[in-house]
């Protein structure tokens, strides 16, 4: 369904424009007297975008078609193929729910670097609207460009207000991100000359073609092409996701950024990347996808241990949060691996889960490093009884870390277990060891940090988090909550999406398998796989 | 007189130079002179746009097409915008001899503007040689400066002994067709002698463009220069010295033989890696400027050698050339704003904090010349460039370019890290940006971006020019 108005380029041209209006007094450096009104602007745009979102994604849920799917189209290049297209479906939908909602918390979040003003809440919108121009591009220049448009307000941040490293650590991530990239650029390039070429015979002069439901529905490309250009969009994505043999550049980057900045980028920006591999990878080269699964499964399990073991080691709370997320983006992995229905909607579940809970991990540990002026556990002890409110908050975030039932990561997690088993039982069994591991190091250092004997440490303020701030994570609280008593919503939304994805890699064409879906669909009435409701069983423990 | 007013705008400016040498004191104040400059180049531009086209072979070794227009009005406007941007800069570089400074940037657009209309081989060598000895004195304008001078006798040695080979060259050619005009080939046989002769052609333009093995002038040049120089040297050098190449190409050697393709294959290669791995280790901004042109100027020549010599790939390396010539003159323009000296990193370190105008322009058009988003010019010009490979099916060239990209940001982006990152060194306040230099910068920003996001009706001219020189 399209629909005319609101369009979708509305969703990324708000946060541009608040983050355009933020540059003046950024530059004007009226520091002091600007960061009030700049953040009171920011959470108005931030808001209203969430809202537009909403809206939009009401009004295209109401339409009778079971697939979500709102789209826009313009020119941009005709003469190279390239055009200005949107598209939200269930997938974009929940990523983009994700980043209005993480934006938003950390833009609310009181606690800013200490120099930065209205820059802060600039970069942040500009952040947020590169990371929801990628969730929604549908065409593969434009969502290249985004791609790496979003890395550099993350960059300037980093590079502006982090730790004494950040240079070193904002240039490692910028040269691993770019490598990983440039060669997806090739690869870009290269589909979207061979889509011309195949196509040519109803197509207008264009040299290329890069739409991406166009391209996958022609099913041009040998094996042998799809595994080099598959390998070059894989790396690209596995850099920024990370899986593991290409994570170097996380745990310098989560340590040097600002906390708000760490946040934002553990939170999304590793998505773009797992997402990039549902939506382009596996309908583009579904041979590729079939030959590395093994291996992608491998590098999650792998993945999923491997962080929780050197997470477990971590003396720096921010490291062992870097950790912590490699292991459980590896669920993530394993389950796009599998490439069941079932592993896909659960990867995606855990996906947006870990995003809300690791930004709001990230930002109440800042807030406490802040104040306590150290991040080693070393010199952190003590601290439930002095700041009783951040303590009550871990401790809910912490918990929903572990996975443990009625959170959100319980169904994630539970859903890529259950539906990676039957694909690659070996790997699923090896990933259920870093399970236990995740609840040792999240639980001690939780411990470590909440109780056991207060260190002497200089800081003066002992006051806790302020009312804003609470608000802010009251609400991702409940959000985590939400999602792990009720997924119904969000799975039904999602999974619809996923199958769409799935239906690529099968032999028949695109039509066939929409068609093939929709009937399918209309027997169940409403999408509700059999998993559901044993899941429901099991969330209403 | 057909011929004749092809002329036109070539003679405007050398007419017109000479002004200068017979006014006494009078020019010598700095904005009066810049305002002439400026008045004759714009009269040039806008005669470039009423001359009409050739019709069939021009007598006077010229000839008016869309291409040589197009070229013509491209280096004419990277010199105006060059000189605008750097006019109180001239000043503040020391450079007293304000008369000669004028007089010989306009003989230097008139002769790149013989380079750019020139139809036989005479006319080019002249162009060359009007527009190098007048650049050769240009860059040692700083006379009391030793580097100006070093640099400017560096490159008075070099271009000699490149203009030798593109003389022998020449004369090659004549000895193989009995006549200096560029235009038939057809007829005659490719023997070893029309070879020597492409081989002598292509070192001695190599030599004037900038590519590597034969760069070793530039690094010395662009930075020992006055940055005002660098900033009209940049452009309009390039313009002209890609138009005759593209000529010689085209015209000269209309049928790509694999040994001329290969030559070029390997030239691109070259420059772009050695351009590359060279910028990398330099602290100097000027010198990993024109090491980082060295790399740039192997990229436009991706596109050309791709389709071989084809149109299409003519058009996207000419996108390339236009909106290379766009950001360097942006980044030489605002070095030379921030400074006379300004060329180590530490002097533009803090620049955030010093000008926050003009490092915003810089990280503008360093990001460009990386080829990355918010200054699209950069990304859509590699997009065509390298499209353009993969569609010939270059696939080594074209993965070689862009593993070159890719090592160029780590090096593209040492400048915006040190301008916005650090602190400023110590007793360096803040810069007042004359009105005229921050409208220029702005100019150029707005192109880049403008360029990148809507390239059709550039792309739609360009084009017409490649169809003008390539010939039905």
């Amino acid at each position: 369904m399209v629909i005319g108005w609101p369009p979708l380029s509305f969703v990324i041209l708000l946060p541009l424009l608040g983050a355009l209006v933020c540059l003046g007094p950024w530059f004007a450096r009226e520091r002091d007297t600007s960061g009030r009104l700049c953040r009171m602007w920011s959470l108005s745009i931030s808001g209203l975008t969430l809202a537009l979102l909403v809206a939009i994604a009401q009004g295209g849920m109401g339409a009778p078609d079971v697939l979500l799917s709102v789209t826009e189209t313009r020119e941009w290049i005709p003469s190279l193929g390239i055009y200005w297209s949107l598209a939200l479906d269930g997938l974009s939908l929940a990523f983009t729910l994700l980043t209005c909602v993480v934006s938003l918390a950390v833009i609310a979040w009181s606690a800013k670097p200490a120099q930065a003003g209205a820059g802060w809440y600039s970069l942040l919108l500009l952040g947020q609207s590169a990371v929801l121009g990628a969730f929604l591009a549908s065409d593969l220049v434009v969502f290249y460009c985004f791609y790496e448009v979003m890395l550099l307000p993350v960059l300037a941040a980093m590079a502006l207000w982090g730790g004494a490293r950040r240079l070193q650590a904002a240039l490692q991530f910028l040269l691993y991100t770019v490598v990983g990239s440039v060669l997806m650029f090739l690869a870009i390039l290269f589909i979207g000359w061979k889509g011309q070429t195949l196509l040519a015979s109803h197509a207008t002069e264009a040299l290329f073609a890069f739409d991406i439901t166009t391209l996958v529905s022609t099913k041009m490309l040998s094996v042998e092409q799809q595994m080099w250009l598959g390998l070059a969009f894989l790396v690209a994505f596995a850099v920024k996701t990370p899986i593991v043999p290409l994570h170097g550049w996380l745990p310098a980057a989560y340590r040097e950024a600002p906390h708000g900045t760490a946040a934002f980028t553990a939170a999304l920006l590793g998505k773009v990347g797992l997402y990039g591999i549902i939506r382009f990878v596996m309908p583009l080269f579904p041979d590729f996808m079939q030959v590395a699964a093994p291996a992608l499964a491998a590098l999650g399990a792998v993945g999923v241990v491997y962080g929780a073991m050197v997470a477990m080691v971590q003396r720096d709370v921010r490291s062992l949060l870097a950790y912590s997320s490699v292991s459980h983006l590896g669920f993530c992995v394993l389950g796009v691996a599998a490439a069941t229905e079932m592993a896909v909607t659960g990867a995606v579940f855990q996906a947006v889960s870990h995003g809300l809970v690791t930004a709001a991990l990230f930002l109440v540990f800042g807030a406490i490093i802040d104040r306590q002026g150290a991040s080693d556990f070393d010199s952190l002890g003590g601290l439930a009884a002095k700041v009783p409110v951040s303590a009550f908050f871990l401790m809910i975030f912490s918990v929903a870390a572990v996975a443990l039932p009625l959170t959100s990561s319980f169904v994630g997690e539970f859903l890529v277990i259950l539906g990676s088993w039957a694909e690659f039982p070996q790997w699923t069994a090896f990933a259920l060891i870093g399970v236990v591991l995740g609840a040792v190091y999240t639980l001690t250092a939780y411990l470590k940090t909440m109780f056991g004997p207060a260190r002497d440490s200089s800081a003066t303020g002992t006051n806790d988090l302020k009312g804003s701030d609470v608000l802010v994570l009251g609400a991702l609280a409940a959000l985590v909550l939400l999602l792990g008593v009720f997924p119904q919503g969000a799975l039904s939304s999602i999974s619809p999406a996923v199958q769409v994805q799935l239906s690529y890699a099968d032999s028949q064409g695109d039509e066939g398998a929409k068609a093939q879906y929709r009937q399918s669909s209309e027997t169940q009435a409403l999408v509700q796989p059999a998993y559901l409701a044993q899941n429901d069983a099991q969330a209403g423990r | 007189m057909n011929g004749v007013t092809s002329f036109a705008p070539i003679l405007t400016l050398s007419l017109g130079s000479l002004v200068y040498l017979v006014t006494g004191k009078l020019l010598e104040r700095g904005k009066l002179a810049a305002m002439l400059a400026c008045g004759l180049v714009v009269i040039a531009l806008a005669m470039l746009g009423i001359i009409p086209d050739s019709i069939g072979e021009s007598e006077y070794g010229l000839i008016v097409n869309d291409f040589s227009r197009l070229l013509g009005v491209v280096a004419c406007a990277g010199a105006l915008l060059s000189l605008v941007t750097t006019r109180s800069a001239v000043e503040r570089e020391g450079i007293d001899t304000i008369r000669e400074y004028y007089f010989l940037a306009l003989t230097a657009l008139s002769g790149a503007l013989v380079m750019i209309f020139c139809s036989d081989f005479l006319s080019l060598f002249i162009g060359v040689e009007v527009a190098s000895l007048a650049l050769y004195c240009l860059c040692g304008a700083r006379v009391h400066e030793p580097a100006s001078a070093e640099s400017s006798m560096k490159y008075f040695l070099l271009g000699c002994f490149s203009s030798a080979f593109l003389l022998l060259g020449i004369a090659l050619w004549y000895g193989a067709t009995g006549s200096l005009s560029m235009v038939p080939l057809s007829t005659v046989p490719y023997n070893s002698m029309v070879f020597l002769s492409f081989l002598m052609m292509l070192v001695g333009i190599a030599f004037k463009v900038g590519l590597a093995p034969f760069h070793f002038w530039v690094p010395d040049v662009y930075q020992g220069s006055p940055t005002s120089v660098t900033t009209f040297m940049s452009c309009v050098v390039k313009v002209a010295a890609f138009a005759a190449l593209l000529k010689i190409l085209v015209l000269g050697f209309t049928y790509p033989q694999p040994w001329s393709l290969a030559a070029l294959w390997v030239l691109a290669v070259l420059a772009m890696t050695v351009g590359n791995l060279a910028a990398l280790q330099q602290r100097s901004v000027k010198r990993m400027l024109a090491y980082s042109s060295v790399a740039q100027a192997g990229y436009i020549l991706v596109g050309i050698v791709s389709t071989e010599y084809g149109s299409d790939g003519i058009t996207a390396s000419l996108y390339y050339l236009v909106s290379y010539c766009v950001l360097t003159i942006g980044c030489f323009a605002a070095l030379a704003a921030v400074g006379p000296d300004a060329d180590d990193l530490r002097t533009v370190q803090g620049l955030g904090k010093r000008s926050p105008f003009l490092a915003c322009c810089l990280t503008v058009f360093f990001l460009g010349l990386a080829g990355l988003p918010p200054s699209m010019a950069g990304l859509t010009a590699k997009l065509f460039v390298f499209s353009e490979a993969l569609s010939s099916g270059l696939y080594g060239l074209a993965i070689l370019a862009v593993l070159n990209s890719a090592l160029a940001c780590a090096y593209y982006f040492r400048v915006p890290a040190a301008m916005l990152f650090q602190a400023p060194a110590e007793g360096q306040g803040r810069i007042a940006v004359p009105p005229l230099a921050a409208i220029g910068l702005a100019a150029c920003a707005a192109a880049v971006v403008l360029f990148g996001v809507f390239p059709e009706p550039l792309l739609g001219l360009l084009q017409g020019a490649a169809d003008s020189l390539v010939g039905p």
